[in-house]
């Protein structure tokens, strides 16, 4: 219920915002040559002129029938377009994801296993300064590296999966790599202080007490109680990467939904931002949603339905 | 038979001492309290006997149990001791159990950490364990999670796990403190009674002379991480030698001090436990000690035959407790 309401508030927010912003659509689109009566046609031929409450009803009834409307540009059906921006930047937000884990779990756990020596230490530093890197710098140092001098893998562009999955695969491993880095860096940190709470709770010492080796007893009792703390933290970071996502994909010049959405704005295809932009909140109110069911699967303090 | 000798244990942590010096014995099957004020020493004194003191807690002395020298075994060589020869009751049963995990579970663990058995022989085990410590319906019970008990209920799973794998020596730090008073009498029955069933030696730590003294056959008092007075229950009630122990009897509730808590005067030992650092040179208790003389600035040694004490002026033997001394503020 709560989702639906917030979901709700987001689509009238996103339309309010959108059409208060100066400028008519039409004009744009015609260019500074056209006539003022091209332009009340065309106004009047994308519903514009209709007031905003029967525009916006027009609008989230479309959506709420997966009919996301035509563009105001090119006329043609947003769907198709944004589905193949989505097989770019679902993947990649995917693996961003999955790179930044691979990252976050070995690292947190190790640096709070170390934490009294030396190289938990540097561990801990490592990860700092991985924070402080900004992703499109990181992007760009692997477009130099890896890219140019080593010829490893595609500086720029895609390959559409239907085309070569290990092509579309190979286009993505650098924008991943750049996006999931400062991601897992942050987790890392998060991992870190769940496995430290962990390894301080009684319950790991009544665990030792009763004859299980320092490191059993932390596996058997530590990846669920860290678990907790460290899932709430994904499913904010999920937003994080869908942002970095937008960054990522000017950098590598990738067709993805964050570079439909730039052109969409420069072009005032307010229809096609709208959409977008109502994609992305659905998304990060349901993972929310997702994490925290998942919450109260791991943890039973949480009555389920509560 | 001597199932456990500490001798000369000590443990400092950044220099400071936190344990000085401790000599005691554990015979088997024997039930020893060890008393003191809330930061005296009891509780690292258990962990250190169970290798489970803090991190950057360094460990001398020697702790020989069942004829084996404890001080300096590998976190696996004590773990193959742990919960199976010693085990461990704690203090706050709201954080001993694990939050996630059932408490049945829990105890299975406890059971298949020494044993090799089948699932649905350390299942059964279990039960008996969960109906031994008093749970009328196990079978539903175990499947609770930690939060789903009272604190009563959950110090009953942390005594089944401490009794699994039938331990020589349980030790219990302030295994009632944490719980309703209606409960304390209950637990501690159950915890006195399983011990007896069981054999097994007892070391119960509390600050309150009272419990132990229900329960102990011999008394041993910590003040300042320093044993100041070992004896029998009997003398400590009776005769007391350590101005410390009789400091402590003056306060204890239920030995003679429930009528003036009644009248509204509640005893306490002048000033207050020091930190870890802040106790003076020589004998611990002094700054706090009516006896106090000049020679006091030196370390008492613990002395005596059977009844042991470690103070320069002690009590006379049998002189009636220094009733008033530390009454009032
Ligand atoms: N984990 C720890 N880190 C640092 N100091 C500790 C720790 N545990 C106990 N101490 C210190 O050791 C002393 C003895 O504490 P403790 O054994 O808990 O006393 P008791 O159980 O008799 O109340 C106290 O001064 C306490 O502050
Ligand atoms: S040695 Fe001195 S200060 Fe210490 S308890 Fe005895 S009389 Fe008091
Ligand atoms: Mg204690």
């Amino acid at each position: 219920m709560a989702t639906v309401l917030t979901l709700f508030g987001a689509s009238v927010l996103v339309f309010a915002v959108l059409n208060i912003l100066p400028g008519s659509p039409a004009q744009v689109i015609l260019g500074t040559q056209a006539t003022p009566a091209s332009v009340r046609e065309l106004t009047i031929k994308l519903g514009l002129n209709q007031p905003l409450p029967l525009q916006y009803l027009h609008w989230i009834g479309g959506l709420l029938s997966l009919h996301l409307g035509n563009s105001y540009i090119s006329g043609q059906p947003i769907a198709p377009e944004l589905g193949a921006a989505l097989a770019v930047t679902g993947p990649l937000v995917a693996l961003g994801l999955l790179f930044g884990l691979a990252i976050a779990v070995p690292t947190g756990i190790l640096s709070a296993l170390r934490h009294r020596r030396a190289s938990g230490t540097w561990l801990a530093a490592a990860t700092q300064v991985g924070i402080a890197i900004p992703n499109f710098v990181l992007g760009i140092l692997l477009i130099i590296v890896v890219a140019v001098d080593w010829r490893l893998l595609p500086a720029s562009g895609f390959i559409p999966w239907s085309q070569s999955v290990g092509g579309a695969l190979r286009s993505l491993v650098l924008p991943a790599i750049s996006l999931g880095l400062v991601e897992g860096a942050i987790l890392s940190r998060y991992v870190r202080t769940a496995i430290l709470g962990v390894m301080q709770a009684d319950y790991l010492r009544t665990a030792r007490a009763k004859g299980l080796p320092a490191r059993r007893a932390l596996v058997r009792h530590g990846v669920r109680n860290a678990s907790v703390p460290v899932l709430t933290v994904l499913g904010l970071e999920l937003s994080g990467l869908i942002i970095g996502a937008v960054v990522i994909e000017a950098v590598f010049t990738l067709p993805g939904v964050g570079s439909l959405l730039l052109s969409s704005v420069a072009n005032r295809d307010l229809i096609t931002v709208q959409d977008i932009v109502m994609l992305v909140a659905t998304v990060v109110v349901v993972t929310n949603l997702l994490v925290d069911m998942l919450y109260r699967v791991v943890d039973p303090r949480l009555e389920v339905g509560g | 038979m001597t199932l456990l000798r500490v001798s000369g244990l000590s443990v400092d942590t950044e220099g400071l001492p936190v344990l000085r010096g401790v000599d005691f014995e554990v015979s088997a099957g024997e039930r020893v309290g060890l008393i003191g004020e809330s930061g005296s020493g009891k509780t690292v004194a258990a962990l250190t006997l169970m290798g489970l003191q803090p991190e950057g807690f360094a460990v001398q002395g020697s702790v020989e149990f069942e004829g084996r020298q404890l001080v300096g075994l590998s976190d696996r060589e004590f773990s193959a001791i742990r919960g199976a020869r010693m085990a461990m009751v704690f203090q706050e049963p709201m954080t001993a159990l694990d939050p996630l995990m059932r408490v049945g579970q829990q105890i299975i663990d406890a059971v298949r950490a020494h044993r090799r058995v089948s699932s649905s022989e350390s299942r059964r085990r279990m039960l008996e364990l969960m109906a031994r410590v008093g749970f009328p319906s196990p079978e539903e019970q175990s499947r609770r999670f930690p939060h789903q008990l009272s604190g009563g209920q959950r110090q009953r799973v942390v005594i089944a796990i401490a009794l699994a794998c039938d331990p020589a020596l349980i030790l219990a730090d302030e295994p009632t403190t944490a719980l309703d008073v209606t409960v304390q009498a209950q637990v501690l029955a159950l915890l006195q009674r399983l011990v007896a069933e069981e054999g097994s030696a007892l070391l119960l730590i509390s600050h309150d002379l009272a419990v132990v003294s229900s329960v102990c056959q011999r008394v041993l008092v910590m003040y300042g991480g320093t044993l100041v007075e070992a004896a029998t229950t009997d003398e400590i009630l009776k005769a007391p030698r350590h101005p410390y122990t009789a400091a402590l009897l003056q306060t204890s509730a239920g030995i003679g001090a429930r009528s003036r808590l009644a009248a509204g005067r509640l005893p306490t030992i002048p000033g207050s436990v020091p930190s870890l650092g802040g106790f003076p040179e020589g004998c611990v208790f002094r700054g706090r000690c009516p006896r106090e003389q000049a020679r006091c600035r030196e370390v008492p040694p613990l002395v005596g035959d059977g009844h042991r004490f470690a103070c320069w002026f002690p009590l006379e033997p049998g002189a009636a407790p220094i009733a008033g001394t530390f009454v009032g503020r």
